[in-house]
């Protein structure tokens, strides 16, 4: 190991630390431009992050990243598409409202999905406003992460993301 | 096209995938020269086998970032077969062989029955075939990965003359006095760290892919080591960026896009070194 060799490492390192630099965001909290408006989804109002646009690859991605971290996306505006499942809890009977995000990435085997709780907006009253089960819907709303359960000590022990003060459109 | 390029460029995830991928390949393009000129190309998919099994079980202890596990135990299983290439001709094939079936089938079998998602499917498939894994990179993975990577290419160019000699003639290196079992050791560790590495791009059973193509495709129109080493960095990394932009832009699984680009590659490679000859 001579002087030339160990010099042509550290100039390799320092190249391409330094492209690895200049192009990775890393910042801890990604901030995603815009997607594009949503062609149709009977609401024409621009949101920061449209599944309904995105490709396979992407919406796999979105999918992964939402539920693997949904907190970083709190506050953002979302349209989605899937299948509207509903259900009453048997502790507060309270119902529950949920989209089944998923799709395929390229292969049925490798489907990525995620089912998005939402809060409709006061209009909608059930069961008049809402669709049949398991059909097809759009809804967009914006995130927000919601404090469920509390302790002896009333202190909330889960944060669950939902959309809240969505639009439902099927 | 252009527009759609440049808008995906936008989204931050796309950049952190794009200088992974650049880094893991370059790294995986070095070491699979030596690999495939040592004979032991399947390495890399027996490797990659035992670090999905590793990876089930660090998420059934709820690990936080399942390298902590995979990686020295990967690295303990690249000693075991790799300490001397003589021994693993001999011994190590059935032993890779038991190692490399019976990790994958524990852990899809441990994924299962104590899953850590409740899509375990789309896990598992995606943990195998790299469809969205190099997407969605927290940033220490990123980091952690970028890291690895650069260590891998400074290994590289510091022990360059002494990989040429174990390479072609161990036993030539060993009289020479070098002590191969130590260098054997150490690439071993080198071997396991840039499969674990690896499978964020391509998934486990497309590891050995990113391995060989670019030393195979490479040695059909270059002759001697050093430039058949540089040839197959410059294939590797071009492969990886122009399969990552496919797979974002057309919606197909990133990892096999890349395999795909890198089969074209390799044919296209082929047909130049038949006109050079």
């Amino acid at each position: 190991m001579n002087a030339k060799t160990i010099t042509t490492a550290a100039l390799v390192v320092a190249a391409l630390a330094a492209a690895a630099l200049l192009c990775v965001d890393s910042t801890t909290r990604e901030v995603d431009p815009p997607t594009p408006h949503a062609a149709d989804a009977g609401d024409s109002a621009e949101v920061d992050i449209d599944f309904t646009r995105m490709n396979a690859t992407m919406q796999a991605t979105y999918t992964y990243r939402l539920a693997a971290n949904p907190a970083e996306f709190a506050g953002k505006s979302m349209r989605v598409s899937g299948k509207f499942l509903t259900g009453v809890d048997e502790e507060d009977g309270e119902r529950h409202y949920g989209c089944l995000v998923g799709n395929s990435a390229g292969c049925a085997c490798c489907a990525a999905s995620l089912v998005l709780e939402f809060v409709p907006k006061d209009s909608y009253a059930w069961p008049t406003n809402y669709p049949p089960e398991e059909s097809q819907i759009t809804i967009s709303g914006t995130l927000e992460m919601f404090e469920v359960g509390d302790n002896m000590l009333r202190q909330p022990i889960t944060r669950v993301p939902k959309l809240a003060n969505a639009d439902i459109a099927f | 096209m252009i527009d759609q390029i440049v808008e995906y460029f936008s989204f931050p995830f796309v950049r952190n995938a794009l200088v992974a991928g650049v880094l893991i390949s370059l790294s995986a393009a070095l070491l699979g020269v030596p690999l495939v000129l040592k004979r032991l190309s399947f390495i890399g998919d027996g490797l990659s086998h035992v670090a999905f099994g590793a990876m089930a079980v660090a998420g059934v202890l709820n690990f936080a970032d399942s390298m902590a596990l995979s990686l020295p135990v990967t690295i303990a299983c690249a000693l075991v077969l790799l300490k001397s290439s003589r021994g693993a001709k001999n011994a190590g094939d059935a032993t890779l062989a038991m190692l490399s079936v019976g990790a994958m089938a524990t852990g899809y079998l441990l994924m299962n029955l104590k899953p850590s998602s409740s899509n375990v499917s789309g896990d598992v498939c995606t943990t195998l075939f790299g469809s969205v894994s190099i997407l969605t990179l927290t940033a220490t993975d990123l980091w952690l990965s970028a890291g690895l990577s650069l260590g891998v290419v400074v290994c590289w160019i510091l022990s360059y003359h002494r990989l040429f000699d174990v390479t072609f003639d161990e036993d030539h290196a060993r009289a020479c006095g070098t002590n191969t079992a130590l260098f054997n050791a150490v690439w071993a560790v080198v071997v396991a760290v840039v499969i674990v590495v690896s499978m964020r791009l391509v998934g486990t059973l497309l590891v050995t892919a990113i391995l060989v193509f670019p030393a195979v495709s490479a040695m059909r129109v270059a002759k001697s080591f050093r430039s058949v080493t540089i040839v197959a960095a410059v294939f590797s990394v071009v492969c990886s960026t122009i399969g990552i932009l496919v797979a974002v832009i057309a919606g197909t699984p990133v990892g096999s896009t890349i395999v795909g680009v890198d089969i074209i590659g390799f044919l296209a490679m082929s047909t130049i070194g038949r006109f050079l000859r």
